[in-house]
C-alpha cells in the first residue's frame, strides 16, 4: 500500500500522523490537569462532610447521650439554689458559672426543660466559678447568692446570662449587678450588702471546693438523680434522659 | 570586610537550604499545609453554625473565651468562614501554579499568604492582649500561615532564581 504511495504522500501521511500523536498527547495532559481539579474538588468535599459527620457525632445529636454514676454528687440541701418540688422523682443538677460561654449555649435549654418539667422536676444551680479563667465568675456568683436572699435566684440568673456578654469583660460589674437586683425589684442595699458579705463568697467557695474535690474540671455539668450527663448537646438529648428518670428506668 | 564575610557564608548556608529543599518537596508541603488550615477553618465554622462551645475548663485554655468574643465573627459571620475560603483560594493557586507555571501566580499566592499572616499576627495579639485567652483551633491556622508565608516565599525565590539561571 505505502509502496504504492509518492515521496511527498508519505511526508503528509508521516506529518498527519505526528499531528494526531501530539494531539492525543495534548489531550491526554489536559485530561491529567481535570483529574487535579476534580480530584481535589471530591478530596474537599468529602473533608468537609467528614468533619461534618465528626462534630455531630461528638455532639450527641445522634441520640448516644448517657447518665453514668461516676462521681457521687453532695444530695440536695436547704441551702441549695432549687426550683421545683423538693420531694420530685427527679432532680437535675447542673454545674455552671455565670461568666462560662458554654454554660450561656447550655442556657436556653435549660429554660425549656424547666418549662416542660415544671412541677415534675426539681432544678438544682449548683455555683462553679472557675476564677482563674473568668474574672467576674466569682462577683456575679456572689450576685446571684444575693438574688437568692431575696427570693428571686433564677430571676437574677436568667438576667446574668441574658446580659453575659455586657459585664464579662468589665473591670468591675458590681454596680451593673446592684442595676439588675433595681430592675427586678430587689432592695438594692440589702441586695449590695448580701452580695459583697464574706459569707457570701465563704458559702460559693465551698461549693466550688465540693465541685473539685468529686472531680470535676468544667463546666457546665448536668447530674440527673446523681448520674453525670455525657454527650448530650440538644435538648431531645436531655428530654430523653430525663424520660428515662421519670419513667424509672 | 567581616560583615561581607558573613554575609557570604549566610549567602552560601542560603543557598545550600535552597537546594535541600526542592521545589516539588516545597510545593507539596504548602498544599498540605493549606489543606489542614482549610480542615481547622471548616471544623471551626460547622462549630458555629452548630452553636457548639467547648467546655469551660478548670485548668483554663479560654478557647470558649475566643470563641464567642465579638472578635470572632463580623456582622455575625464567624472569621472562620473567609478563613476557609483563604485557604481555598490558595490552594487553588498553587494548584493553578502547577499546571500553568506562570510565576505570577505565585506572586498572588504570596499576596494572599501575606494578608493572612497579617491577619493572623492581628488575631494572635487580640487573643494575648485583649482577650486574655488563647484558642487552639485559631492557633494551628495562625501557625500554619506562618509557615506557609515561609514556603511559599522559598517557592517564590526558587522560581526567580530558576527563571534568572
Amino acid at each position: 500500500m505505502e509502496d504504492s504511495l509518492t515521496k511527498d504522500e508519505k511526508k503528509k501521511l508521516r506529518q498527519e500522523e505526528w499531528k494526531e500523536k501530539l494531539q492525543k498527547e495534548e489531550q491526554k495532559k489536559r485530561m491529567t490537569k481535570m483529574s487535579w481539579w476534580i480530584g481535589g474538588f471530591i478530596l474537599l468535599g468529602l473533608s468537609v462532610w467528614f468533619l461534618y459527620a465528626v462534630v455531630n457525632g461528638s455532639n450527641g445529636s445522634t441520640g448516644s447521650a448517657t447518665a453514668t454514676a461516676t462521681v457521687s454528687v453532695p444530695a440536695v440541701g436547704n441551702d441549695d439554689m432549687t426550683s421545683g418540688p423538693i420531694n420530685a422523682k427527679v432532680v437535675f443538677i447542673e454545674y455552671a458559672d455565670f461568666q462560662c460561654p458554654a454554660c450561656l449555649a447550655a442556657y436556653p435549654l435549660i429554660k425549656q426543660l424547666m418549662q416542660s418539667y415544671n412541677g415534675k422536676v426539681l432544678f438544682v444551680y449548683r455555683f462553679f466559678p472557675l476564677e482563674n479563667i473568668h474574672q467576674n465568675a466569682l462577683i456575679s456568683a456572689q450576685a446571684g447568692y444575693a438574688a437568692s436572699k431575696q427570693g428571686k435566684f433564677w430571676e437574677m440568673h436568667d438576667v446574668l446570662f441574658d446580659h453575659q456578654n455586657d459585664w464579662a469583660t468589665m473591670s468591675n460589674p458590681q454596680a451593673t449587678f446592684v442595676s439588675y437586683a433595681k430592675n427586678l425589684g430587689l432592695n438594692t442595699d440589702q441586695f449590695r450588702k448580701n452580695m459583697t458579705d464574706p459569707k457570701t463568697a465563704l458559702y460559693i467557695k465551698t461549693q466550688e471546693q465540693k465541685a473539685l474535690q468529686i472531680g470535676l474540671n468544667a463546666t457546665p455539668m448536668f447530674f440527673i438523680n446523681g448520674k453525670q450527663i455525657e454527650g448530650a448537646g440538644v435538648y431531645s438529648d436531655f428530654k430523653k434522659l430525663i424520660d428515662q428518670a421519670l419513667m424509672g428506668k | 570586610m567581616a560583615i561581607t564575610g558573613s554575609n557570604y557564608s549566610l549567602q552560601k548556608a542560603l543557598n545550600r537550604f535552597s537546594s535541600f529543599l526542592s521545589s516539588s518537596v516545597l510545593f507539596t508541603f504548602s498544599l498540605l499545609l493549606a489543606f489542614v488550615g482549610f480542615l481547622d477553618a471548616t471544623y471551626l465554622t460547622i462549630t458555629h453554625y452548630k452553636h457548639i462551645i467547648p467546655p469551660c475548663t478548670v485548668s483554663g485554655g479560654g478557647c470558649e473565651t475566643v470563641l464567642t468574643s465579638q472578635f470572632a465573627t463580623i456582622f455575625g459571620i464567624p472569621i472562620a468562614i473567609f478563613g476557609a475560603l483563604y485557604y481555598i483560594a490558595l490552594l487553588m493557586f498553587l494548584l493553578l501554579y502547577q499546571q500553568k507555571k506562570q510565576s505570577q501566580l505565585l506572586f498572588l499566592s504570596l499576596l494572599l499568604v501575606s494578608v493572612g499572616l497579617f491577619v493572623s499576627i492581628v488575631l494572635i495579639i487580640i487573643q494575648g492582649f485583649v482577650l486574655h485567652a488563647f484558642c487552639q483551633y485559631c492557633l494551628v491556622s495562625e501557625v500554619v500561615t506562618f509557615i506557609l508565608f515561609d514556603t511559599v516565599w522559598w517557592l517564590r525565590r526558587k522560581s526567580i532564581v530558576h527563571k534568572q539561571a
